[in-house]
């Protein structure tokens, strides 16, 4: 799984979940509170995008992310790695 | 509802006074920090969660409203209220939650309460899939959820609203997470919840007690969910 798709997917849940997000481009250094998400708003981001992912991600890795780039790093060490033929 | 608490509680409902109007009733300094925000919502959420911090800390100093303008409440660098009373810190210490279009505060008064800590958080009632978070919640935590009979978004909210309460009341002295805490009994109806720490905290809290009540409360768009936590140890004397 690569790093565009994983951004795609909390993009999107982003844009459905803080209302502030919708129809505002959202980039790799953007935090969820510059969209003026609440706690609630971000652990519903982030658990939406695990289970679409399917990915599980330790909760305790999750607590020092400051913002997006750093999210999709995390879903990115998680995610299964490709199978290569 | 204070009657059941040792802290103080306020509220500041959003009744469509102008943005500019609430931030006069800020001092510079809080306004600075306001205005700093990114987003209108952030800004008049915090502007409101304020003004009902002040509100808060004036009861147990038997303020009048008229003096709030000696109540300030900044930021620390981890990100937490620090309330200034006539430019003193360690007065009195507060705790802010703000959701949708109604803001709450808690306060307490230092002195008195050595080791006292507490903590607020409320969410309007939504719908809501975090009942079924495995970042929000243990497994253990999912269960006790989903046997409750009150709805798993009223109670997934409840749940929430009580972690984030308990861990504002530890705090500042740890870095909490969803992890760091386990609620091992919720009771809506009752308004009941408890909790205790998990992992590294446990040996810390060793000797606290931990209390939450959960509220639900009409807002003026709506229900919400509040909670308010108390954390009592003896460690943090």
């Amino acid at each position: 799984m690569n790093r565009e798709v994983i951004f795609e997917a909390i993009k999107s849940n982003m844009h459905m979940i803080i209302p502030g997000a919708d129809g505002h481009e959202i980039l790799e250094t953007n935090s969820m509170r510059d969209f003026g998400a609440d706690s609630l708003e971000m652990v519903e981001v982030v658990s939406r995008s695990m289970k679409q992912l399917k990915i599980k991600v330790p909760r305790a890795k999750l607590l020092p992310v400051k913002n997006l780039k750093e999210l999709v790093d995390v879903f990115e060490e998680s995610a299964p790695k490709q199978q290569v033929a | 509802m204070a009657d059941q608490y040792a802290c103080y509680i306020a509220f500041a409902p959003d009744s469509g006074v102008p943005t500019p109007a609430l931030l006069a009733r800020l001092s510079s300094l809080e306004r600075d920090l306001v205005m700093h925000l990114p987003t209108e919502q952030q800004r008049r959420q915090s502007t409101l969660a304020r003004l009902a911090g002040k509100s808060a800390i004036e009861r147990p100093l038997g303020r009048r409203a008229s003096r709030s303008s000696r109540v300030e409440i900044l930021k620390a660098a981890n990100g937490e209220p620090v309330a200034l009373v006539d430019g003193n810190a360690g007065v009195a210490s507060v705790s802010l939650a703000h959701s949708s279009r109604l803001a709450v505060a808690c306060a307490w008064t230092n002195l008195p309460r050595n080791g006292y800590g507490a903590g607020v958080d409320l969410e309007r009632v939504r719908h809501s899939e975090v009942a079924s978070s495995p970042y929000a919640f243990s497994r253990r935590e999912r269960r006790l959820i989903s046997a409750a009979s009150q709805g798993t978004s009223w109670i997934g909210l409840a749940a929430w609203t009580a972690k984030e309460a308990t861990w504002k009341a530890m705090r500042p002295e740890v870095e909490c997470g969803p992890e760091t805490i386990e609620i091992c009994e919720l009771d809506l109806r009752q308004g009941r919840a408890a909790l205790r720490p998990r992992g590294k905290l446990v040996a810390r809290f060793h000797q606290a007690t931990f209390r939450a009540r959960l509220n639900v409360i009409p807002g003026p768009d709506g229900m919400y969910l509040l909670t308010i936590a108390e954390v009592v140890s003896r460690s943090r004397g």
